[in-house]
């Protein structure tokens, strides 16, 4: 059974006369320490595909299966605990909380877990360790990314899960973010979930899922993924 | 047009508890005060209108037996008219009441009198004949279910005589009559006053014996008019008064102008505060349009249509709240107010009436808050379309004071050092927090401080300063049997002769009441350190108001000059008395009578024996319990007012509170979601927003705690009245109170506020930003 298991999984949203699908039975199974890609235009699903697995939103029908969870039957609390202690999300706005330094934007998110990994380790891997006192606003969009992927990273959940994350950076940052979301992956034996519409990065995943109108239309695995080096 | 006008209704329908907010504050600030306005505008009218009615005269001068001749003489100068009449106590007996007896102001009227009239209620016109009757109070009459054609016994210095009552009136003269120097409230069933002609008045008496002229000035100045009267009076001088003195005018100057400054000081903080978070709530509501006002812009529509669109916003919300204040408050404040104040004062009719001022004070909300718009919205119209479209993104954070010194900084939880962050970075709303929660501790401090300076300064005059059973009121004579009598039936007993006074220091002069006291323990005093002090024969204690008034010291001399009398005395202050009332100076028998007076007891204070009511001497007996009843009916019409003014504040402190406890959740809804997203339980994300309110909280209460106390003593030292010295002062259960008032309206609230977490749709909130 693989780590995360989508069986007949539905998202519908009620429209004045019909119910939109914007998930329509959908299907997937994805491996822990696999670096998946979810690619597919705006519209096919992508981020609501990514919240049902982070606990953020509820499916309509269907089984989400996580390390043996249903997570379509768990209550509020049980689901914020799930996000808590399985999930790390990166936003493609970052979201950082702009009160907080960077550093003690991660080591917030470090105290949430049972078994965290040291915040400063985390942001020294991330060549962040000269900006641990700065403000989210006093540093750079890549550095503020690097920021949010080492607040999910350090809470050590067994998920990452990122959501365009290189949507407002411009390509070399944007490739250095994710050739660091892909050494994570193996490092760190995480399941990292990038969705985006940026199909050239497909050569660097271990699987790569395409979606089309809330259905999957194609899941090809790579035997041997490229570095993201290579492919920019 | 059109269309903005949809927008501007579902923009409120949207945003409805920030606009019922501003709504609220508007019209409680304009119901405050045009409620307290409408009785007091109203209460200034009428009273106007009826001394206008009755031609109220300008001065009374008292003479002890003015003849004819001299009435003659009066008449004869020019530049004013003059009236005189012979004014006396009488008292009837009521032989369907038990024989109980009231007393009666009986003052004669001259046939064709137009001075001082009285106006007829019921029953037939005067007529000056003889056996003509009497003209009784209308007050007095209901009282005591006195009708017109009805027969009152009237009896004078032995002397009975049966009238019959031809009409029921009212005499602007006796708008506040209390009848006696122990009563502060009007007893109607006790005092009263009447009219008779002069002819039957020679038949009641025997004879007419003019004690008061009264007069109206119509060209000359009055001082100069005195000084002729003066002169021809002579020896039969006594005394002059002015209008203004009089109860019947100066009571009601006084309650106008209390009520007038309770209302003004009460409102200027409560104002205040509502402009504040009026303020606040509007712009940051139009700052939640950034995006719309870029877009509009980019439609085309100029700058000056999306002002006036916005700032219709704020006149909208404002000028309703502001005229259903308008139209609340003289229509349940007053009612309420008013049936208080009619408990002292009779008057004719009563009117409810606003001036400008209440209009005026609505015009100040609507500009503020359509100029709070309008300064909102202009920070979005300078930027270019594109960079108003696009959301705002969030204020930088930024280190706060507490960081500058490391050591305390680390003592913090990362918990705490956010609050400080987010304080540092949200100043204003901060500020407007701290100063919601000072503001209303101040507004109920003062409401329930006032309840309890009234209550310990009673308590203290009638359970520690006065320590008799009865005061007994004495006739003018009292044989040395009744004294003996009054002696032996009382276990101990103290004579005391009390007398209106003015008393002067270097020109500064102040009405009060002179006490001259007999031998006996029956009064104690503390001075103002409240250390016990002795009334010894060597000088006089004043009282610790009228010092303050007149600017006398331990040491000084001032004039004391007893009212409706030519007697004059020089007298040396020895001590200044704690005492709250009466408010004047005491002296000893002795002491009185080494400066010339001529001691005459006007009361026995009793202990320890009945009331002696059957003693002929008695005219009338009081327990300490009746008068400490009477002065609580008096401070009732006060303390009305402030549990009103109490409902308010703390009305306003839960709309202050929560409107911002809302803008703060909705400046911070982002990261509330992000905390969501990252795991943080609903119950952490709580406890962080119930911190911060602690916070504010906490330096709302300390810096309100010094700023209440203050306001209390200003407030207070105002809003008293000149015969009693409410002694500014909070009991330590009131303040918990009040303060727990406001920690609970502030949790509460708060707790309300943190519900919204639940709410958070965090695929929604974390979607675009820049």
């Amino acid at each position: 059974m693989a780590f995360i298991e989508l069986s007949n999984v539905t998202k519908s949203y009620p429209s004045s006369d019909a119910l939109i699908n914007a998930l329509d039975g959908i299907s997937l199974e994805i491996e822990k320490g696999a670096f998946t890609v979810i690619l597919g235009p705006s519209g096919s699903g992508k981020s609501t595909l990514l919240n049902l697995i982070g606990g953020m939103d509820l499916a309509t029908s269907g089984e989400i299966i996580v390390g043996g969870d249903h997570i379509e039957t768990l209550s509020q609390y049980k689901l914020t605990k799930y996000r808590r202690e399985k999930i790390g999300f990166v936003f493609q706005f970052y979201n950082l909380i702009p009160n907080l330094t960077c550093f003690e934007n991660v080591d917030i998110a470090s105290k949430l877990s049972a078994n965290p990994i040291d915040a400063k380790e985390v942001l020294e891997m991330m060549g962040l360790q000269h900006r641990l006192k700065n403000f989210p606003a006093q540093l750079s969009g890549g550095e503020q990314q690097r920021a949010s992927m080492a607040r999910a990273l350090c809470k050590n959940p067994e998920i990452m899960l990122c959501d365009e994350p290189t949507g407002a950076l411009d390509t070399q940052t944007g490739n250095n973010v994710l050739s660091h979301l892909q050494s994570m992956s193996k490092k760190y034996e995480k399941a990292v979930i990038v969705v985006t519409h940026n199909a050239s990065i497909a050569p660097a995943a271990d699987r790569l899922i395409e979606l089309k109108d809330g259905k999957v239309e194609k899941v090809k695995d790579n035997e041997l993924p490229e570095g993201i080096s290579q492919i920019s | 047009m059109k269309y903005f006008l949809i927008k501007t209704y579902r923009d409120i329908a949207r945003n409805w508890i920030q606009f019922l907010a501003v709504f609220l504050m508007a019209l409680l600030s304009v119901a405050i005060y045009s409620g307290m306005e409408g009785v007091w505008h109203g209460l200034d009218k009428v009273s106007n209108l009826y001394y206008d009615r009755t031609n109220i005269a300008d001065f009374w001068v008292y003479a002890t037996n003015a003849s004819e001749d001299d009435i003659q003489d009066i008449a004869s100068l020019s530049g004013f008219e003059a009236e005189a009449s012979m004014a006396v106590n009488v008292s009837s007996v009521d032989a369907n009441d038990g024989g109980s007896r009231s007393f009666l102001k009986l003052r004669t009227l001259a046939d064709g009198a137009s001075l001082s009239k009285f106006l007829l209620q019921e029953g037939g016109e005067f007529s000056s004949s003889a056996n003509s009757g009497v003209w009784l109070d209308l007050s007095y009459a209901e009282a005591r279910g006195i009708r017109v054609s009805d027969e009152v016994q009237l009896s004078f210095m032995g002397q009975e005589k049966t009238f019959k009552v031809q009409g029921l009136v009212l005499g602007s003269e006796y708008i506040y009559y209390t009848g006696s120097t122990t009563e502060i409230v009007p007893n109607h069933e006790l005092y009263g006053y009447c009219f008779i002609s002069e002819q039957s008045a020679q038949e009641f008496f025997g004879r007419l014996a003019y004690n008061e002229i009264r007069v109206k000035s119509t060209s000359a100045n009055p001082d100069m008019i005195n000084d002729q009267i003066k002169a021809i009076l002579g020896d039969a001088y006594l005394d002059t008064v002015f209008k203004e003195d009089v109860p019947a005018v100066s009571q009601v100057t006084k309650e106008v102008s209390q009520m007038q400054i309770m209302a003004q000081m009460f409102s200027f903080v409560f104002i205040l505060l509502a402009l504040l978070s009026m303020y606040t709530t509007m712009s940051r509501l139009i700052d939640t349009q950034r995006t719309e006002i870029g877009l509009l812009k980019a439609l085309g529509f100029c700058n000056w249509s999306l002002r006036l669109h916005y700032a219709a916003y704020g006149l909208i919300v404002s000028a309703t709240g502001g005229l259903a204040g308008a139209l609340v408050g003289p229509l349940v404040v007053s009612p309420a107010v008013m049936k208080i104040k009619k408990a002292t004062l009779v008057l004719p009719y009563w009117e409810i009436q606003t001036s400008f001022i209440t209009y005026a004070l609505v015009g100040v909300i609507v500009v503020c808050c359509v100029l709070s718009c309008a300064i909102a919205a202009q920070r979005s119209l300078k930027e270019v379309p594109a960079v108003s479209m696009r959301n705002k993104v969030p204020k930088a954070g930024k280190m706060s004071l507490f960081e500058r010194i490391p050591f305390l900084w680390n003592i913090f939880s990362s918990e705490w050092k956010w609050i400080f962050r987010d304080i540092s970075r949200a100043k204003l709303r901060t500020a407007i927090g701290v100063v919601g929660v000072a503001g209303g501790l101040t507004l109920i401090v003062a409401g329930f401080g006032f309840s309890d300076s009234i209550s310990n300064s009673n308590d203290y005059v009638y359970h520690f300063q006065d320590g008799y059973q009865y005061k007994l009121l004495l006739n003018d004579a009292v044989s040395p049997e009744d004294a003996s009598a009054i002696d032996e039936r009382s276990s101990s007993s103290q004579w005391i002769m009390e007398k209106s006074a003015n008393f002067n220091k270097n020109g500064v002069g102040k009405k009060g009441l002179l006490s001259i006291i007999d031998q006996g323990g029956l009064l104690l005093f503390e001075d103002t350190e409240r250390n016990s002090i002795e009334l010894a024969d060597s000088g006089a204690f004043i009282t610790r108001k009228l010092a303050n008034k007149i600017g006398v010291e331990i040491g000084d001399s001032i004039q004391v000059h007893a009212i409706g009398s030519q007697d004059f005395y020089e007298m040396r202050i020895e001590n200044i008395a704690y005492s709250p009332s009466p408010q004047g100076i005491f002296v000893t028998k002795a002491y009185f009578e080494s400066v010339g007076g001529a001691f005459a007891p006007t009361s026995a204070l009793v202990e320890g024996g009945d009331n002696c009511a059957d003693i002929s001497a008695v005219k009338e007996s009081v327990t300490i319990g009746m008068q400490e009843e009477n002065m609580n009916t008096m401070s009732k019409s006060v303390m009305t007012i402030i549990r009103l003014l109490i409902l308010a504040s703390v009305l306003l402190s839960i709309v202050i509170i929560y409107n911002l406890g809302t803008l703060s959740f909705v400046e911070r809804y982002r990261e509330y979601a992000t905390m969501k997203v990252l795991g943080f339980y609903q119950n952490e994300i709580r406890a962080l927003m119930l911190r911060e309110n602690t916070l504010i909280l906490v330096v709302g209460l300390a810096l309100g705690t010094p700023i209440s106390i203050k306001f209390l003593k200003e407030y207070i030292g105002i809003v008293a009245f000149d015969s009693f010295e409410w002694i500014a002062q909070i009991n330590n259960a009131s303040f918990m109170l009040c303060a727990g008032i406001i920690i609970v309206c502030s949790v509460v609230v708060a707790l309300a506020s943190s519900r919204k977490v639940r709410k958070i749709i965090m695929v929604e909130a974390l979607k675009s930003i820049d």
